[in-house]
């Protein structure tokens, strides 16, 4: 990182993956810096940012999906919604990319050593999850029982598809997915998010959870664990808001008193309650 | 002085507001010292006592019924037509929104007042150094109408103010003091109109080379720091989505991505001579046959920029090249809008 | 506050205007400059161009400490991009007859910019190489409150000198180390300061306080109102009179919102920082069309928030407001913060 928090490093795509189709695609860059010394001195912890820069176009405050414990390239999950995401979209192995961050406060991973771990999501909420998953599963012993619950609309929403079938097979956690609307093929739940989560019924004693995608999803699911007895300061989520420097400075990202993209985007539901309503 | 009674005009606002027959009451209250007013909103019968009408009276209201399209004053289901306090001045900007079928001659109920000028704030701010005019008298001082000038009513007498020395430009050159389309009158007709004329500024701007205009307007760009005020204060200045402004856009929850990623940028966010150029004139130009000279523009600049030089201009123009004026009739259709066989268009055709 | 000055000199004003040349000799110099009705705060390249009779310049010192428009990185060759920094030059910069408002709000700007974690070089830079003359206000202008949010019309903070018009020329006051630099640079040009001269500023700066046109409410007692006001009505009273201009915010001197966007043309370009406004709708829009702060209510809460609320949440109590006048005086609507708090203490009374 340079000392210059607004100059971004270079960076080159090394993979694309096509996660899911339609106007409001998804695609996983994976990205490496340039600089050797850049490479091996980025440390940052699941659920961070990072700033994407396309010159000429600008950048996008992307969360980071890859864990620290996947090695020196950095993946991130794109959402195609306009101008710079846009061309994110477009780029081929061996562009390049400005790379600048971390940023934000990220999950506090060390702090939910052994307690159990539920991670519900949606939509493109999956990509700060699998940060912390991805960590999680990695360093198994420091954690109890692990739970992904996902849901998407049509089964051909799912991001991370694969991957997440993997998890379930390799018996780390338990995967359970669902869409909204029958398939013909889709043998698992149907419904929304929350209503799998109801139809779970996960347990509160000793558990966090950590829920991110669409607001509507979260609103639902929050109050889902709330019928549980689940507590607000161990249900924790990401916000989103409009950012440009990424560093605390340019004063748009605010909620209250609080900076989205420097005291967050990770809060527990009691820390948001405390914050005004200009969500 | 105003055949206008401020009594009379709170009374028939009262009567609308008792009536139910109108949502909220546009108007004007006292502001933060003598020489200022601000719009007021009005809409039980036991606020109309803030209402006033004085000198201070300088906001054009009409701005408000564009502000309420997009940011409205009332519950969306309240059909009910907006009242408004209009000046001689105001009436165009009304026809005008009319003309661009903003809003429909039903929509507003028009109270007309008889306005013989309203003070200008950096005229006042000169002057009251030169008068050396109280603090106590600046704050609680109240403005009144006083045969053709006006005073400062003080509890310890009046301070008269020098015509020419207090009052905005426009209205040293007023066309009519009352409006010409109003549902209720509040005092007597100015049956005089003096047709608009262009200020001698504009034909002595008009009359330099082109190299001194564009040294002339060149610093006026360089001091302009991109506010929006005289787009976001301006009576035709009505579109959702401004095309020389990166701050507003109509994008919408489901906007698809190729439309947001290949929106034209016409001018950048940087506030450079160049950029600044570009946005005034192209405003300018977008309000020719619609511009009707409220100088609102003008009076909100913080840099105090001349731009009612622009405007005027426009106007003069549309006038000389189409014999065309702005807030005549609702019957006109908008000149921007419709080309004719006698347009002069040498350079098309 | 008032800090007593480590030295006082008096300036001649016969020897005005070689004061002035000298400036110049130093570095750049930013000084008050007349255009048409207003005065506005600018770089000079002579002496004749500095206004002596000025009540305030429409902009202030985030003018040339955070500018309007500031590149900060240009890149070549979009598709192999390489990029270069521009940092500012770190040239001597002098700020001549800065209000002392204005130079308190730098305290804002600084918590901001200034943070441990994450500096901002592009501001440090400025910031440190320049320095501020000030002069006081022997009478506050109409919009005037700097009194009710802890400040002085001979306020020193953030302030190297201070100047004050008297009889016959200026008292000169060092007030840090760069000043006293700065008048051991210039020290031909001063005299020593008279005992009546002495006196003479002391009965200014006592009777400048007492001319203070306007109050506001005790800040602390806004502040703890404002935690129980986030959805009073109170919002739209004043949402609604507003047209979303900017200027309150532009023009504010603890104001500094940026944006950051990038301008190319045919594979090069640059990416400029420039200023924006928490009153313009599409400071908060999402790509996604979601605005979290859609409504004009919602953004004039959110300056008034900003000012007297979050930001002093943020920074040990600091209210980003030094009593300036400007967004009330400027405001086209006449919108009068003082007003406002006026309407924040009755709220909260009722709550």
């Amino acid at each position: 990182m340079n000392r210059n928090p607004y100059l971004p490093d270079l960076a080159t795509v090394v993979d694309v993956r096509q996660e899911t189709g339609g106007d409001r695609s998804v695609r996983t860059l994976t990205v490496e810096f340039d600089d050797k010394e850049v490479a091996s001195s980025f440390t940052y912890k699941p659920g961070q940012l990072a700033m994407l820069s396309v010159f000429g176009k600008g950048e996008s405050m992307i969360s980071i999906t890859s864990s620290p414990t996947m090695g020196k390239a950095l993946q991130f999950s794109v959402m195609r919604m306009g101008r710079v995401t846009s061309i994110l979209h477009y780029l081929t192995k061996g562009e390049k990319v400005g790379v600048r961050g971390p940023y934000g406060n990220g999950f506090p991973v060390g702090e939910w050593k052994g307690k159990n771990l539920i991670f519900i999501g949606g939509g493109i909420g999956s990509a700060p999850l699998r940060s912390a998953y991805s960590y999680a599963l990695h360093n198994r012993k420091d954690y109890a029982d692990i739970s992904i619950i996902y849901g998407a609309r049509t089964s051909s929403d799912i991001v991370f598809r694969d991957e997440l079938r993997a998890i379930a097979e390799s018996g780390g956690a338990k995967v359970e997915m669902s869409i909204d609307k029958p398939e013909s093929d889709w043998d698992g739940f149907v419904g929304f998010a929350a209503m799998n989560v109801k139809r779970l019924a996960p347990k509160p004693d000793n558990a966090i959870v950590i829920t991110c995608g669409p607001v509507m999803l979260i609103k639902t699911v929050i109050k889902e664990l709330m019928d549980l007895h689940f507590k607000p300061s161990e249900i924790y989520t990401t916000l989103e808001n409009k950012m440009k420097c990424g560093v605390g400075k340019c004063g748009r990202c605010n909620i209250g008193p609080v900076l989205v993209c420097k005291n967050g985007p990770v809060f527990t539901v009691e820390q948001i309650r405390q914050l005004p309503s200009d969500l | 002085m105003t055949t206008t009674d401020p009594n009379e005009l709170r009374n028939a606002i009262r009567g609308l507001l008792e009536s139910k027959k109108i949502r909220t009451f546009i108007g004007w209250e006292q502001g933060s010292n003598a020489f200022r007013s601000r719009p007021l909103f009005l809409r039980s019968p036991d606020e109309v006592g803030n209402e006033i009408f004085s000198p201070a009276c300088t906001p054009c209201l009409v701005r408000m019924i564009i502000e309420d399209l997009r940011y409205p004053l009332d519950k969306p289901d309240d059909k009910r037509p907006l009242g408004i306090a209009l000046r001689g001045c105001d009436d165009k900007g009304v026809i005008e929104l009319i003309k661009d079928r903003r809003i429909k001659r039903e929509e507003v109920m028009i109270v007309g007042v008889d306005c013989p000028g309203t003070v200008d704030w950096t005229k006042a701010k000169k002057l009251i150094k030169d008068r050396k005019i109280s603090t106590d008298d600046i704050v609680n001082g109240r403005l009144i109408w006083k045969d053709r000038g006006i005073a400062i009513a003080t509890p310890s007498g009046e301070i008269s103010l020098e015509r020419e020395k207090i009052l905005m430009s426009k209205c040293l050159d007023c066309e009519g003091h009352t409006p010409r389309i109003y549902d209720v009158l509040i005092g007597k007709e100015d049956t005089k109109r003096i047709p608009a004329e262009p200020p001698k500024e504009v034909r002595e701007l008009e009359a330099r080379s082109p190299d001194e205009k564009y040294e002339f307007w060149d610093d006026v760009f360089s001091r302009c720091i991109r506010c929006y005020a005289c787009r976001n204060i301006c009576t035709y200045c009505h579109c959702e989505e401004c095309a020389v402004d990166p701050t507003t856009l109509a994008i919408a929850a489901d906007s698809i991505a190729a439309d947001k990623a290949n929106r034209p940028e016409w001018v950048g966010r940087d506030s450079t001579d160049s950029s600044n150029g570009f946005y005034l004139i192209t405003r300018a130009y977008h309000g020719t046959g619609r511009c009707i000279s409220c100088e609102e523009c003008d009076r909100a600049c913080p840099m105090r920029l001349p731009l009612r030089l622009l405007n005027r201009k426009v106007r003069k123009d549309a006038k000389e090249l189409f014999d065309y004026d702005a807030g005549k009739s609702v019957e006109d259709k908008p000149l921007l809008s419709e080309t004719c066989d006698n347009d002069p268009g040498g350079f098309i055709w | 506050m008032v800090m007593k000055a480590l030295s006082q000199k008096f300036l001649p004003k016969a020897r005005l205007q070689e004061f002035k040349k000298r400036l110049l000799d130093l570095g750049e110099v930013f000084a008050p400059v007349q255009e048409g009705d207003v005065t506005a705060l600018r770089r000079i390249g002579s002496p004749n161009e500095i206004a002596d009779d000025f009540d305030q310049t429409q902009n202030n010192l985030r003018a040339i400490i955070e500018p309007q428009n500031e590149i900060i990185l240009t890149f070549k060759d979009t598709l192999k991009p390489s990029l270069t920094e521009q940092l500012p030059a770190e040239n001597k910069r002098i700020v001549l007859w800065c209000r002392p408002c204005d130079a308190r709000a730098l305290s804002s700007l600084d918590d901001n910019f200034d943070d441990a974690l994450l500096p901002d070089p592009y501001y440090l830079r400025r910031r440190k190489s320049t320095t501020i003359i000030g002069l006081g206000c022997e009478k506050p202008f109409p919009f005037c409150f700097c009194g009710s949010v802890g400040g002085n019309p001979f306020s020193t903070d953030n302030l190297d000198v201070i100047m004050t018009r008297v009889r016959d020329g200026y008292v000169f006051e060092s007030l840090t180390k760069k000043g006293k630099d700065l008048e051991a640079q210039l020290t031909s040009l001063f005299s020593e300061i008279a005992a009546e001269q002495k006196n003479l500023l002391l009965e200014i700066q006592g009777k400048s306080r007492t001319l203070l046109p306007r109050s506001a409410p005790n800040p602390e007692m806004v502040h703890a109102n404002l935690g129980r006001l986030f959805d009073s009505p109170l919002w739209k009273k004043w949402g609604d009179k507003c047209i979303g201009c900017g200027i309150c915010t532009l023009l504010c001197p603890t104001c500094w919102c940026f944006d950051i966007t990038d301008v190319e043309t045919r594979g090069k370009g640059f990416r400029i920082r420039t200023w924006d406004s928490c009153q313009f709708p599409l400071f908060t829009l999402h790509t996604s069309g979601h605005n979290p702060r859609p409504t004009k209510a919602s953004r004039v809460r959110q300056r008034v928030m900003h000012k007297y609320r979050y930001h002093p949440v943020n920074y040990s109590g600091r209210i980003a407001c030094v009593g300036c006048g400007r967004c009330t005086e400027l405001c086209p609507e006449d919108i009068d913060l003082i007003e406002i708090l006026n309407d924040i203490m009755k709220a909260g009374e009722q709550q």
